[in-house]
């Protein structure tokens, strides 16, 4: 738990149309040019993803349990698999790993943001421990607390998407202090629209990039 | 593989493709629904389209969506219509002993525009093609027929009007496929989705 909380900082909001999740990564120089998928926050399936603070190899085996569970939900019942049904799954995992002699448990805490038909835009966060529970605005990783209660003080009611995104730079902006943002920050965005169609992507340079100015 | 009748056609052109299939669903001598097309999309630009028992289709195409789903979400980009096609002809051979009764039509657009299409019988031994391929009850004729008519470096519109021309002219001589005909058009601009009238019997 201690060295999650020394690890990228993950911050999840949701908002009226969507949800945004931002993930810190390192700074370093890709051979292979900027990266088009995140490093930190994986797609669970079209109308899932989850963000990983923490040892990041750890959460990889989750990730993938919870890919291949997300499928099978949808070829038995053909339709997509709740938010609540995937965290639990995973933290059912996280759970054992307390219990069982002679294995660490995994150090790792996720947000999974997500939509489902019933409950609309979900956010959940995750601890080593296997518990869970529901947020409107969560912080892991560095100073959570610190970023949780900035949170608690900013998030209103009613927030769309674009003031979501000041928020998120305003907690940001105080850690990184950079004016190369787009290197430190990455930030993902699930987009609800009106035909009830989820769109995951992630903000390019310039987009992330004009948010700070 | 006579059970449930039905016949499929793809075809390719100049950068792009159209599959076509018939909408009957039958039960032998039977004929049960008249809005059952063979051919599902499954990609931006791909389509997989059976004929055989049409349980072992509805499954299949299951089972496709659930590889498909998790190839994108852990390799982060669309797959490629040569990748599916090799999953899939590992995945029926798989099944040798207790095969999917289905035989199997892959067509897709490459990045390059080229069309892929290929065939693939019960136990996923591929066979591909520059030209077209075919697949159900009345295949041998529509071997024939698609030989006479296909011709290169067809655009969208004439690909249209031979794809719709041989499966009209196939399954009409065929008692187990017809009662209405679909035909999807693949290019670089989308997929455009027409019906056919045909005979109703």
């Amino acid at each position: 738990m201690e060295s999650i909380g020394e690890s990228n900082i993950t911050i999840g909001i949701v908002a009226k149309g969507g949800i945004v999740i931002a993930t810190e990564k390192k700074e370093t120089k890709n051979p292979f040019g900027e990266n088009f998928n995140s490093e930190k926050t994986f797609i669970i399936d079209n109308h899932i993803i989850c963000a990983a603070s923490g040892a990041i190899p750890d959460s990889q085996i989750l990730i993938e349990h919870a890919r291949i569970q997300a499928q099978q939900y949808k070829k038995i019942y053909q339709d997509y698999i709740p938010v609540k049904k995937i965290v639990e799954i995973i933290c059912d995992i996280k759970q054992q790993f307390t219990h069982k002699g002679g294995q660490r448990p995994f150090g790792v805490s996720f947000l999974v943001a997500g939509w489902d038909s019933s409950n609309g835009l979900q956010l959940f966060r995750t601890d080593s421990s296997g518990t869970f529970s529901g947020w409107k605005a969560a912080a892991i990783g560095s100073n959570s607390i610190i970023n949780q209660s900035i949170l608690t003080d900013e998030y209103k009611n009613d927030l769309d998407l674009n003031q979501a995104l000041s928020v998120l730079v305003k907690i940001l902006y105080k850690k990184t202090n950079s004016l190369e943002f787009w290197k430190i920050i990455d930030i993902v965005l699930l987009v609800l629209d009106d035909k009830q169609q989820i769109l995951i992507r992630k903000m390019n340079r310039e987009e992330v990039n004009s948010l700070v100015s | 593989m006579e059970y449930n009748g039905g016949c499929v056609i793809a075809m390719g052109g100049k950068n792009c493709l159209a599959v076509a299939s018939d909408l009957r669903f039958g039960l032998e001598n039977f004929t049960q629904g008249l809005n059952t097309p063979k051919m599902f999309r499954i990609n931006q630009k791909m389509f997989i389209a059976m004929t055989g028992l049409l349980g072992d289709i509805a499954t299949l195409k299951q089972v496709i969506e659930y590889k498909l789903s998790l190839y994108s979400t852990k390799e982060s980009k669309t797959i490629r219509p040569l990748i599916l096609v090799t999953m899939l002809s590992l995945f029926l051979y798989q099944n040798r002993f207790s095969p999917f009764v289905v035989e199997t039509i892959v067509a897709g657009l490459n990045e390059n525009e080229k069309p892929l299409i290929c065939t693939m019988d019960v136990l996923g031994a591929t066979s591909f093609s520059s030209k077209f391929v075919v697949s159900g009850t009345c295949s041998e004729s529509l071997y024939g027929i698609c030989e006479n008519y296909w011709k290169p470096g067809m655009e969208p519109e004439e690909l249209f009007k031979t794809i719709s021309n041989c499966l009209i002219l196939g399954s009409n001589r065929d008692c187990l496929s017809g009662w209405g005909g679909m035909v999807h058009i693949i290019s670089t601009n989308g997929v455009e989705t027409k019906s056919l009238k045909t005979r109703m019997d």
